[in-house]
């Protein structure tokens, strides 16, 4: 049952107003009762009964049939009336009764379908808000298992790279074995027939071979070098090792035309290291650099120790800087992958910039690389002072 | 003055022999491992050149060996795979270790320090 909101005044006040109004309306008309007084008295117990409901139906209707017997029919200003008359009055006051019962109930019946109709939308509303909320945490739940893909994904090729990494040191070990034991003969018989009588020819032809067999030595010592474990650890000097280095590699700037330029720190604290590994890191980078200078640039060699703002502990900070073709955006993340090369065939192997990690690893180091296509990249490079030694381990295979 | 050259390569055998035998040193060479631990216990020796990597017994257990019979044996390793491990191992060893590939000189030099005036 609909109870209705609205105070009683108000829909009592409707009904006097709605009669009075009737009234008024029917007044302007010509005095004698025709049924256009009936239809205005009828039209206000229809306003009444609409928005005041059944009571003040009631009550207009009563008005109505009152003010029509009073005002309009005869005899005027009386409620004295004649059978006709009161007949007409009757039918008018059971039809008002009627329209004003069915016009409430119809009232009613539209009320309560407004107010289904808002609870509906309510709960529509807040099933939504559910519904958002349930979406929402599903979006989290994906994002995620994304990231714990995107970890799981990480470990594997981690785990891949270290598996390669040991397979290539397993086979680095062999291929050295095997060959530096012949080699060594070929070169301690080589450097025996030097010491004989020979022509000047065969001397020239003997030393052919001597260089050749160095070189096949020296290749081997390379490939053992990148992957061997670090046999020492010594205070180094980084600045020295830099000097060192650029000294060794002076006939390769000069046939490429490379300028090198140098920024050294004045006073560079000691790293605890291996000197051998370290220069094979410098070497490494170094020599990618030349790689991707083409027809002449500069190299930008810089050594300082860290700030707090580098966000390091403490350590010494080298950047090697070219004016090269860069690395494209696409392949700086895979940079350190295992024979991942920019190198045109034949010259990279994609095994350099490993080594370099594996090396900075075993001091507790770090490397960072940027690059911008056509335009050079900047290697940086920390390496801490104070707790390399603690970390100076590598796997054993590798 | 008798050195056993024990490593599993022939060539390189011949090698080092050919180059002691010119400095006035009596070389005897065998490929197989047991073999040179067997001539060891008939035969003496003042030194012993011994490659690590052999496929019965590796150098270093060999060194244990000979030292089990004469704890002042004099034995020089030879290994072209001297990583940090075999190193350390030769350290503890007191067995000095060559790497190969090395110098006739720098082999003559070791051998003759070993052997003494």
């Amino acid at each position: 049952m609909l109870v209705d909101s609205r105070p009683a005044f108000l829909r009592y006040g409707i009904a006097l107003a709605s009669v009075a109004a009737a009234l008024w309306l029917a007044s302007l008309l010509p005095a004698r009762a025709d049924p256009s007084h009936f239809t205005l008295f009828f039209a206000a117990v229809m306003i009444t009964a609409w928005y005041g409901g059944l009571g003040p139906g009631l009550l207009a209707t009563v008005l109505s049939a009152l003010s029509l017997d009073y005002y309009f029919l005869a005899p005027i200003h009386s409620i004295m009336i004649d059978w006709r008359a009161f007949l007409r009055l009757s039918v008018f006051t059971v039809i008002a009764l009627i329209t004003s019962y069915l016009t409430t109930a119809r009232r009613r019946a539209e009320d309560a379908l407004n107010k289904a109709h808002a609870e509906l939308e309510e709960r529509v509303r807040e099933r939504t808000v559910e519904l958002a909320k349930a979406n929402e945490s599903l979006r989290g739940e994906i994002a995620e298992r994304k990231r714990a893909e995107n970890e799981l994904w990480r470990l594997q090729r981690e785990m891949g790279r270290v598996e390669r990494l040991a397979a290539l040191g397993r086979i680095t070990g062999t291929i050295a074995h095997d060959l530096g034991t012949p080699l060594n003969s070929v070169l301690g018989y080589t450097q025996l027939l030097e010491q004989e009588n020979l022509s000047e020819g065969g001397r020239r032809r003997l030393s052919v071979i001597e260089t050749q067999v160095q070189r096949m030595e020296g290749i081997i010592q390379q490939y053992l070098s990148n992957t061997r474990r670090s046999p020492h650890k010594k205070q180094v000097d980084v600045n020295d090792l830099i000097e060192e280095t650029l000294l060794l590699l002076k006939p390769i700037f000069q046939q490429q035309g490379v300028q090198v330029r140098t920024d050294l720190a004045d006073s560079l604290p000691p790293i605890s290291g291996d000197d051998t590994s370290l220069q094979r890191l410098l070497i490494n980078l170094i020599d990618n650099a030349v790689d991707a200078i083409k027809d002449g640039g500069t190299l930008e060699i810089s050594s300082r120790v860290s700030h707090i703002s580098d966000g390091h502990g403490a350590g010494i900070i080298v950047e090697i800087a070219d004016s090269g073709v860069g690395i494209p955006a696409e392949l700086l993340p895979r940079i350190f992958d295992l024979f991942v090369t920019t190198k045109p065939p034949g010259k990279g192997t994609g095994f350099g910039l490993v080594v370099c990690q594996e090396i900075l690893k075993a001091h507790g180091g770090t490397i960072e690389i940027r690059s911008q296509l056509g335009e050079g990249t900047a290697v940086q490079i920390f390496l801490p002072t104070n707790d390399g030694a603690d970390r100076m381990s590598v796997p054993d295979d590798i | 003055m008798r050195v056993l050259v024990v490593d599993d390569d022939e060539t390189f055998c011949q090698y080092l022999a050919e180059v002691l035998q010119g400095k006035g040193i009596h070389v005897e060479w065998t490929t197989d491992g047991l073999e040179g631990y067997e001539s060891s216990l008939y035969e003496l020796y003042d030194l012993f050149i011994l490659d690590q990597r052999m496929p019965l017994i590796l150098g270093t257990e060999l060194v244990m060996e000979l030292r089990k019979d004469n704890p002042k044996a004099k034995i020089i390793l030879t290994s072209a795979f001297a990583d940090e491990a075999l190193q350390n191992l030769s350290r503890v060893l007191c067995v000095p270790l060559l790497s190969k590939p090395f110098s006739a000189n720098r082999l003559v030099q070791l051998v003759e320090a070993a052997l003494g005036p």
